[in-house]
């Protein structure tokens, strides 16, 4: 499973030049608006694009029918994608703590603050996110497997704006039923500190195992 | 002598084509020939016998090893969850199947974390031998040098068993002829084995020990190739003449505005029953006993089976 890993990451090796310019555009812009939720949210989607990329790749040159003249089951070519998945979102994960620390503690240094240590970064936000973009990862992989990349990137594509008109919509209905930011916030803090974390894990995981499944049911139908 | 490759009654369904009950085995140390015209189901054979397509019905075996007909938990058609015995077969598709943006450097490294059996040096031979280098990526080669790098990958590990599903088609006739002798000496010690589907006859005619001939799903023969292309001929002669050519001898026949070609599949059957003389006996008409090439065999045989699938 190892070189199916390895050979994702080559691939995208080729890109890299590209995505990091493009990524430091990205945290430009955040430090000049000084938010960094902004370049967070979009290293969050790079790499949810980057894993479809990858199995576009494999479409593109039937890198899977390969694969299974070699010693692969449909198993390993199935887990190898998740594991993809993790590492991108993960590193992703990883570098947008650092460039959210970056955006929001560094400027408030340079320009003179003495409080630079009492960072306005919200981490615990940072990592609720990549919980989220992973289960959009988990809904997106078995119906590239299903429909097929393009079909799948569409459908994807929906589910990201889905959640942005549901946040938003919620949030507007929420202010047209008289409900302020302030009782949101009274409302979000009544919650246990530990629920915090345990919904978006368990949602996670649960959306990670639940799609790892259904990915390997159809891989294991399909006439490659 | 062991069979490196047997099929017995593969039967595989779809909505428009069905593969039909084929059967054939293939000898350890040889170079079988796989031809048909373009959808006859060279490739659902192939894919079948590889365990990547379910089949309907049918026994294979591949190198001692049984094909499962439904696939298993873990999604693989064999019977046995040991996946090791896939490192004694290389195969090569018709495309290469590697993403275009990877450089050549980096597929060793891959494919040593694939394949257990997997030898650097003979990689990095092959790939010099072949003028391929190793910074450029895969979508700045020629089709030739992509193919052989298929070609490459697929005899840099422990393969003793090599299947070529149309490698060949779409290359020039100088690339093709350096591929051929890479299979000849491949198979040179007799433990080898190649398995070289195409619908270029010529590629078959220079290297195949044995032919095996695929129509609409159906196999027509399987022949020794030295036999076929001296046993059988091609009689071409005026319509009465053809009258005196043993019916159990004759595989088709083609009548034009000349006369009459008949594809006949013994030659001596032909001459010890006297054809010569009397076929001057009936006609003044010049004829002539020709040749065949393994194409004339494939175009003839095609099209007796469409006739006889047609009454």
């Amino acid at each position: 499973m190892k070189g199916l890993v390895l050979k994702d990451l080559y691939y995208l090796r080729g890109f890299a030049r590209q995505y990091l310019l493009v990524f430091a555009f990205m945290a430009l812009w955040s430090v000049l608006i000084k938010n960094a939720s902004f370049a967070v949210t979009y290293l969050l989607v790079m790499g949810n694009s980057l894993v479809l990329s990858t199995l576009s790749m494999d479409d593109a040159v039937s890198f899977n029918r390969f694969a299974l003249t070699m010693p692969v089951n449909m198993k390993m070519l199935v887990k190898a994608k998740y594991v993809v998945m993790v590492l991108l979102e993960g590193g992703m994960l990883l570098t947008g703590l650092l460039t959210g620390f970056l955006v929001e503690v560094m400027p408030r240094r340079i320009n003179g603050g003495s409080r630079w240590i009492y960072t306005s970064f919200e981490w615990e936000g940072t990592v609720v996110l990549f919980m989220l973009f992973m289960t959009v990862g988990s809904v997106s992989l078995p119906m590239v497997y299903k429909l097929g990349v393009e079909k799948a990137r569409n459908i994807h594509m929906m589910i990201l704006l889905g959640l942005a008109v549901l946040v938003f919509g919620g949030l507007k209905l929420a202010q047209m039923a008289g409900l302020s930011m302030e009782n949101l916030n009274e409302i979000l803090e009544a919650i246990p500190e530990g629920m915090w974390a345990a919904i978006p894990v368990g949602v996670c995981m649960a959306a990670l195992m639940i799609s790892y499944g259904a990915s390997l049911r159809i891989v294991r139908n399909k006439e490659w | 002598m062991q069979n490196a490759v047997t099929v017995k009654n593969l039967t595989k369904r779809y909505e428009d084509f069905t593969l039909n009950d084929v059967s054939f085995q293939i000898p350890t140390g040889s170079v079988v020939g796989f031809v048909g015209e373009n959808g006859a189901g060279k490739s659902t054979t192939i894919l079948a016998l590889l365990g990547i397509i379910p089949v309907d019905a049918g026994e294979m075996e591949l190198l001692g090893h049984r094909i499962r007909k439904k696939r298993n938990a873990s999604g693989r058609d064999d019977v046995s969850a040991d996946e090791s015995w896939r490192e004694q077969i290389g195969v090569v598709f018709d495309e290469c199947n590697f993403s275009t943006e990877l450089k050549l450097k980096f597929i060793s490294g891959i494919m040593k974390n694939i394949y257990r059996t997997w030898d650097e040096n003979k990689f990095l031979d092959y790939l010099q031998r072949f003028e391929l280098p190793l910074n450029k990526k895969v979508k700045e080669l020629s089709k030739g040098m992509k193919m052989k790098l298929s070609i490459a990958v697929a005899l840099s590990h422990d393969s003793r068993l090599l299947i070529l599903d149309e490698a060949t088609s779409g290359l020039d006739p100088i690339i093709r002829s350096e591929i051929l002798d890479i299979f000849r000496g491949f198979i040179e010690d007799g433990e080898h084995t190649v398995f070289l589907s195409s619908h270029i006859t010529s590629d078959i005619e220079k290297i195949a020990d044995y032919v095996i001939l695929i129509h609409k799903g159906r196999l027509l023969f399987m022949e020794s190739k030295d036999e076929l292309l001296y046993r059988y001929g091609i009689v071409r002669c005026a319509r009465e003449q053809a009258e005196l050519i043993p019916r159990e001898i004759i595989v088709g026949r083609e009548v034009n505005g000349f006369g009459v070609s008949v594809l006949i599949k013994d030659k001596d059957a032909l001459m010890a029953g006297g054809f010569m003389d009397k076929a001057r006996g009936v006609s003044e008409s010049p004829f002539a006993l020709d040749r065949v090439s393994i194409e004339d065999v494939l175009l003839y045989f095609v099209k007796a089976a469409d006739e006889t699938q047609g009454k």
